[in-house]
């Protein structure tokens, strides 16, 4: 029986209507968060889990992508990252490997779509916490406003952290090539 | 890469030294080395707008799609789990 048919609780409803939507974008944010589908996959369930038995906390009519976030992103921060083998990625390390050797030869314009989008994340994941959850929150579409909000910082540290995230990606991408540098450019033209 | 071509920059207080040498330096032309320098540098006025950045994000950033079997059980979570 679809759920649509079946007699639904207040909250019950609730759930479906201001939740269910937002799956892919907390799977999305969960992934980029701990770079491991089968991790993003717990965070997206106990994410859930933990909306739904706090439900009668939320408030209706605001945001509940926003709330879904927050939701994730303390478990990511309490509980995930410390218990459950989250482990920061090691860029220095991994450069060091036979395959960050191939990967390194077959840099050039024609990268597939994908290289290039762990690439990035992997650029982010360089940057303090506070400078990619600033920049996770404003790929969802956040304010300033919203992420100063988020993270309980001044609106003019989120900018200055954003300004010198950005710096920082410039720096980093710097040894694809300028040919890559122009890819880059031109894209966000 | 040499500063100033290798030019000895000029004495602090001695004006007429100075721009003898800001014209020298104009004339140096750079070695093979410095050029590829150059073209490895980041344009200077590379100055993304913030919508610009956020744009890039969201095409770059690898954006998957929860898999079928866990939007299933989140869709059920309420009906096995009753508040």
């Amino acid at each position: 029986m679809e759920s649509s048919e079946r007699h639904q609780t207040p909250f019950q409803a609730l759930f479906e209507r201001e939740f269910v939507p937002h799956i892919d974008a907390v799977y999305r944010y969960a992934y980029r968060l701990t770079r491991d589908h089968a991790k993003a996959e717990d965070l997206l369930q106990e994410t859930f889990l933990r909306a739904w038995r706090f439900i009668d906390r939320y408030r209706e009519g605001t945001n509940p992508r926003a709330w879904l976030f927050k939701i994730c992103y303390r478990l990511f921060a309490n509980n995930y990252r410390s218990n459950k083998g989250y482990s920061t990625f090691n860029y220095e390390e991994w450069a060091r490997t036979p395959d960050a050797r191939a990967y390194d030869a077959k840099r050039t314009v024609s990268v597939c779509e994908n290289d290039l989008s762990e690439e990035l994340l992997s650029a982010l994941h360089q940057l303090s916490e506070r400078a990619r959850h600033a920049l996770f929150l404003l790929a969802e579409g956040y304010s300033y406003k919203e992420i100063s909000e988020e993270l309980g910082v001044p609106i003019n540290t989120v900018r200055t952290t954003i300004h010198r995230a950005r710096e920082r990606l410039a720096r980093r991408f710097l040894h694809l090539k300028r040919v890559r540098w122009v890819v880059w450019v031109e894209e966000t033209e | 890469m040499k500063r100033n071509g290798g030019i000895p920059a000029p004495s602090v207080d001695n004006a007429a030294e100075k721009v003898k040498f800001k014209s020298k330096c104009r004339d140096v032309v750079p070695s093979e080395e410095d050029t590829e320098d150059i073209a490895l540098s980041p344009p200077t006025n590379f100055d993304l707008e913030v919508e610009h950045l956020r744009t890039f994000l969201q095409r770059r950033l690898p954006s998957p799609k929860a898999p079928e079997h866990v939007r299933a059980w989140i869709r059920e979570l309420p009906y096995w789990d009753p508040k």
